[in-house]
This record gives C-alpha cells, sequence and structure tokens, in this order.
C-alpha cells in the first residue's frame, strides 16, 4: 500500500527486517552466479559452437586453446559446459515451477477442504511416493519418450507429491487460525482466505523445498540423460556430456567428463546450500 | 420499543460422538442499536454461542437444533455462500487475542483496506484505511498503516481490529471479551471507543465478557450464562438490581462494591459445573434453593415479566432473591 509520507516506525528492539545472510546463502548465491554467467557468456559469445566437430583436434588436453579440452569429436568442452548450464537450470526451474504451483495448491485444496477430497489426494500421493522419485521419472520417460519436454513433466511428476504434503500440513493447522476466523467474519469467501491469508503464512517450508528440488531436478534429469533416456545427444547437456565422455576415462582423457560432473555437483551443492539458507532465514518464526 | 434486532431461540449445539451438548437451548434477546452483555464463567458457552451465530463453529461441532433470527432470517438455516454475505455486512465479530487475529504477513493498513472493499462503500480503499486508523484514535495513522500486528501492541490490534469491523458496518457486532488482556487504562479507552462509535453507526453489539463491571456500565441489558445455557435475561438494571434466578443472585452478591464490606463466605460454593447435569436443571449441583423436582426435568427459559426471562422452576415462590448470601449454605450437601 503506498502512502504519502509513510516513514520508518519510531520502535525500538524490533529487529530489523533485512537481516545479515547467513555463509551457506553466500556460497549458494556464489555458485549460482558462477553458473548463471557461465550460460549467459555461452549464450552471447560461447568460445566456440558447442556442436561444432572438428577431426583435426581430437581428445586435446585442457591447455590455451580449449581451457577444459577437446571431447571425442573434438567438440570444446567449455563451450558445452557452457551451453548445458543454460539447458539444465531451464530444466530445473521448469521442473520447480510446475510442481511448486500444482503441489501448492492441490495441497491447499487438500488441507482446506479436508473431507473426500483430502482422502483422494492423500492416495494417489501415497501410490506416487512408493516409487523411488528417480525410478519414476525413469518410468515416465520411457513411455512418453525422451525430449525435454518429456524429461520435464517426468520429474515434475515425481516431486509435486512433497508440495502437496507440506502444504496440506501446513494449511490443515493453519486453517482455523484467528486471522482466518477474522477473515471470514468480515465476509471473505474460502478461496480469499486460502490464497491471501493462509498461503502466504504457510508457504516457507515449501520454498525450502522448491530449492532442493532445483538440486535433485538437475541430478535427476542428467541421470536420465546419462543412460539414454533423457536429452539426447549431441545436445549438449551435462548428463549427455558424461555419459558421452564416461568411456574416455579409463584410457586417461578425464577432462571430457570431470567438467560437466562438475558443473553438476555445483549445481545441487549451490541449490542445497539456499534450502538451508531459507530455512534458517524464517526459522524460528518471529 | 423497537422489535429485538436478534432473537435466539433453543439454540443446541454438541460436539460429534459426545450426548451432552455444548450449547443446550440457549435463548436470548439482542435490542437493536443497543449493547447487549452476555455473562458467564469461562465454558459456559459464550464464545461458542457467538461462533454458532456466524457459522463459525469449530470443527466436529454443529447445531442440532434452534433457531437465530435476525431480520427475519434464520442464521442457522441459511446456506454456507448466503451465510457468508451475512457475516461482515449484518454480523461481524471481533475476536478474543487481538494479535493472532491479524494476518502476520500483512502490514495493518493493507488488512484495513481489504476490510473496506470487503464493504464495498470506498474506491479509495487506502485512504479509507488510514480515515478509519484516525476513528480509532490510532496517533500517527500514516505510519501505524505501514506497520505489521507484531509491531503494535494489544490496545493497538484492538483498535485495528475495530476499524475493520467499521469498514464492513455490521448491524449487530459480537464482541468477545474484547478488553481481556489488556490493562486497565486501555481497557477503559476501548470501551469508550465503541461506545462512541456504536452510538455513531447504530449498530448492536453484543458484549461477550465475564466481566460484570464492564457490562454493567455498558450494556442495556445482560444474559446470564451457566454450563451452557442462558439463565436468566433481563435489562441490566432489573438484573443486577432484582435478580430471579439464583445463579445471578450469587453473582451479584461476589461482586465487590463500595457500599458494602467484602464478604468472603458469599464465594459460589461447589466447582464450577463439569459433571453431566442429567435430566434437571443444569444448576441444580450448586444451587442452594434446589429441591427434588428440580432434578428430575429440564428446565427452559420462560418469561416471568415482558422482557425478562429466567431458567427456574422455583423463581415465583424465591422471588425476592436475598444479594447476600449467608455462610453455611451448601447447595451441594442439600442436592445429594
Amino acid at each position: 500500500m503506498a502512502v504519502q509520507g509513510a516513514r520508518p516506525l519510531p520502535i525500538v528492539g524490533v529487529p530489523s527486517r533485512r537481516r545479515r545472510l547467513g555463509v551457506s546463502a553466500l556460497v549458494g548465491l556464489g555458485i549460482l552466479a558462477v553458473l548463471i554467467v557461465l550460460w549467459a557468456w555461452g549464450a552471447l559469445a560461447p568460445p566456440r559452437d558447442p556442436l561444432a566437430t572438428d577431426p583435426a583436434s581430437q581428445l586435446l588436453p585442457p591447455g590455451p586453446g580449449h581451457l577444459m579440452g577437446t571431447d571425442t569429436y573434438g567438440r570444446d568442452v567449455l563451450s558445452r559446459v557452457m551451453a548445458g548450464a543454460g539447458l539444465d537450470l531451464a530444466i530445473a526451474a521448469s521442473v520447480t515451477g510446475v510442481s511448486f504451483v500444482v503441489g501448492v495448491l492441490v495441497g491447499a485444496l487438500a488441507g482446506y477442504h479436508g473431507g473426500w477430497i483430502d482422502d483422494v489426494v492423500l492416495r494417489v500421493v501415497d501410490v506416487i511416493l512408493s516409487f523411488p522419485a528417480f525410478v519414476l521419472a525413469l518410468a515416465i520417460t520411457a513411455v512418453l519418450g525422451n525430449s525435454v519436454r518429456n524429461v520435464v513433466i517426468a520429474i515434475a511428476v515425481a516431486y509435486t507429491p512433497y508440495f502437496v504434503r507440506l502444504t496440506r500440513g501446513e494449511i490443515l493447522s493453519a486453517r482455523r487460525a484467528d486471522y482466518a476466523d477474522n477473515a471470514r467474519a468480515i465476509g471473505n469467501p474460502s478461496w480469499r482466505i486460502v490464497l491471501l491469508h493462509l498461503l502466504p503464512n504457510c508457504i516457507v517450508p515449501a520454498l525450502v523445498q522448491a530449492s532442493l528440488t532445483m538440486g535433485w531436478s538437475i541430478l535427476d534429469a542428467s541421470g536420465l540423460s546419462f543412460l539414454g533416456l533423457g536429452i539426447k545427444p549431441p545436445t549438449p547437456e551435462w548428463g549427455v556430456e558424461v555419459g558421452e565422455g564416461a568411456s574416455n576415462i579409463v584410457s586417461g582423457e578425464w577432462w571430457t567428463s570431470v567438467f560437466p560432473g562438475l558443473a553438476i555437483t555445483l549445481a545441487v551443492l549451490s541449490f542445497n546450500l539456499l534450502g538451508e539458507a531459507i530455512q534458517a532465514r524464517f526459522r524460528p518464526r518471529r | 420499543m423497537t422489535p429485538p434486532l436478534l432473537v435466539v431461540e433453543d439454540l443446541t449445539v454438541a460436539f460429534e460422538g459426545d450426548p451432552r451438548p455444548v450449547l443446550d437451548h440457549v435463548g436470548l434477546t439482542v435490542p437493536d442499536q443497543a449493547w447487549m452483555g452476555l455473562v458467564g464463567e469461562s465454558g459456559s458457552g459464550k464464545t461458542m454461542t457467538a461462533l454458532a451465530l456466524l457459522g463459525l463453529l469449530p470443527p466436529g461441532a454443529r447445531v442440532v437444533g434452534g433457531r437465530a433470527l435476525l431480520e427475519g432470517r434464520d442464521l442457522l438455516r441459511l446456506p454456507p455462500d448466503e451465510l457468508r454475505r451475512v457475516r461482515g455486512s449484518r454480523i461481524g465479530m471481533i475476536f478474543q487475542s487481538p494479535r493472532s487475529a491479524l494476518n502476520p504477513l500483512m502490514t495493518v493498513g493493507a488488512q484495513i483496506a481489504r476490510a473496506v472493499r470487503r464493504g464495498g462503500y470506498e474506491r479509495k480503499p487506502e485512504r479509507a484505511a488510514l480515515d478509519l486508523l484516525r476513528k480509532v484514535r490510532i496517533p500517527d495513522p500514516e505510519a501505524r498503516a505501514q506497520a505489521y500486528p507484531h509491531q503494535l501492541s494489544g490496545g493497538m490490534c484492538q483498535r485495528v481490529l475495530i476499524a475493520m469491523m467499521l469498514a464492513v458496518r455490521p448491524r449487530l457486532l459480537i464482541a468477545d471479551e474484547p478488553t481481556t488482556g489488556l490493562d486497565v487504562t486501555v481497557q477503559a479507552e476501548i470501551l469508550e471507543l465503541m461506545q462512541g462509535l456504536q452510538r455513531e453507526t447504530g449498530m448492536a453489539i453484543l458484549l461477550v465478557s465475564h466481566d460484570l463491571g464492564v457490562i454493567a456500565e455498558n450494556c442495556q441489558r445482560v444474559a446470564v450464562m451457566y454450563g451452557g445455557g442462558v439463565v436468566e435475561d433481563a435489562p441490566t438494571d432489573e438484573l443486577f438490581h432484582h435478580p430471579r434466578h439464583p445463579y445471578t443472585a450469587h453473582l451479584m452478591a461476589t461482586l465487590v462494591r463500595a457500599d458494602r464490606p467484602v464478604d468472603l463466605a458469599s464465594v459460589l460454593p461447589g466447582a464450577r459445573a463439569e459433571e453431566p447435569p442429567g435430566a434437571g436443571c443444569r444448576y441444580a449441583g450448586r444451587c442452594p434453593h434446589v429441591e427434588a423436582a428440580c432434578l428430575s426435568r429440564p428446565v427452559r427459559l420462560e418469561p416471568v415479566a415482558p422482557d425478562h426471562g429466567v431458567a427456574c422452576r422455583r423463581h415465583a415462590e424465591l422471588a425476592p432473591l436475598s444479594l447476600e448470601v449467608k455462610a453455611g449454605t451448601r447447595g451441594r450437601e442439600e442436592a445429594s
């Protein structure tokens, strides 16, 4: 609400709303920033075309011309890692976006309405959760066929139940909170009470979960690709690159898979640290 | 006399699987444009009555019988969607703990502005919210509008809640212990504020409280609740000076007053009604005037004067009830 002449409250002892970021938040954000720079650099001015093969420069070790060396087909590993950053982060963001929105809304509905809707939702969630997320995603891509869209759908299906459960529990315990009853006493309809009053107060666990899901979905997407069920080669994707380079490790050309593998590790680490930071920032609550 | 705004008859509420109702044939008459008090001990059903009228009973509790006529419509039988429209516009409520009744993540200004929009009166809800903050006498409203509930004191939050109710302007405002937990000077300010606003808007106020002093000072009419039912419903003067129900008489005797010494022996004998009352009068377990017939069948509120109801089968022979309760009249022994 914009109010003319508003000024800070002269209140002593209320902690400032901006607290200092913790170490894990800083490290997590730092790594994420590096990955985003890599992606932007690769998108705007890649050192080499990530798809261009060059029979003359196969499996060159890291050096001045190719900072991360070249792979079996003579493609520049650095350019491919950069291009992979864009694709993998986009997949992670789509998976997280879809499972967050769907999971939170379904969870809120189940927790608020209760009754048979809650029963049906919980049973479906139980069924999905009874499979390990990765195995489920594997089965779904095997059925749907491998494309970027299908990989996103498969992983999103596997992670949505976590959001459903978290949000359902939070809404269930907050649904008769005094502020919700007060909103009811003014005549607010149920959907306004859920969306405007309950969800904002119940969203923190889902935010933490979202950050973790970012990391896990990168791991799952590249895992599927590594197994040949996700993104198809020669698309520059970290899992594809690790998979293609795996055979070279035995013969000593470690750089073809170690660098994309390192990128996966750092990305997952960054999102896990961010998740931890979000949790620390909001707990204990006021 | 103008017709009453709300007439509650035989309101009965029970929890699922519990044969003993928490509210048993509650009867109330709330006059229009006036203050009505609802007194009783903790657990006597005051808040439950209020929640039942708003259709906001806790999960598991449901209305088993009775009716509550507000402007000719039975609140207890309205479909959920219509009841929602009645809430706010016809009947509103101020909850017991002001701070937790506000959304912790929204500034109070935004919350009032939302209530203004709900009320549907203003084109500029933010401006209207500031006016309302001024109206409930919050100093420096521009700055306070930007504050979150945890940055305000309890009394301040109570004013914000009142402002929200003013935004939707209900005909009947239920105030559930609006001054509990506030210090005495703030209590007086809040009540004075509500007095002024009541005169200005002409709304009726149902003041739920266990503070007889507050009730006596503000209300034109009082209903006394005991153990899930109303035992007496009368104009304030009548009730305070000529109580017709033994429990009311007892309450009056326990009041600390300047014009007589404190009589510790007047403390009510027995514990508050916890045992199932069985078929008879719900007050029988502690009543000094109990007799065998009181235990055999339920006692309902019945008129003893045009606007005076009492739930006691001996009210006629006992009148006038002495305000002084003698030491040693142990209702419990006589009852058993």
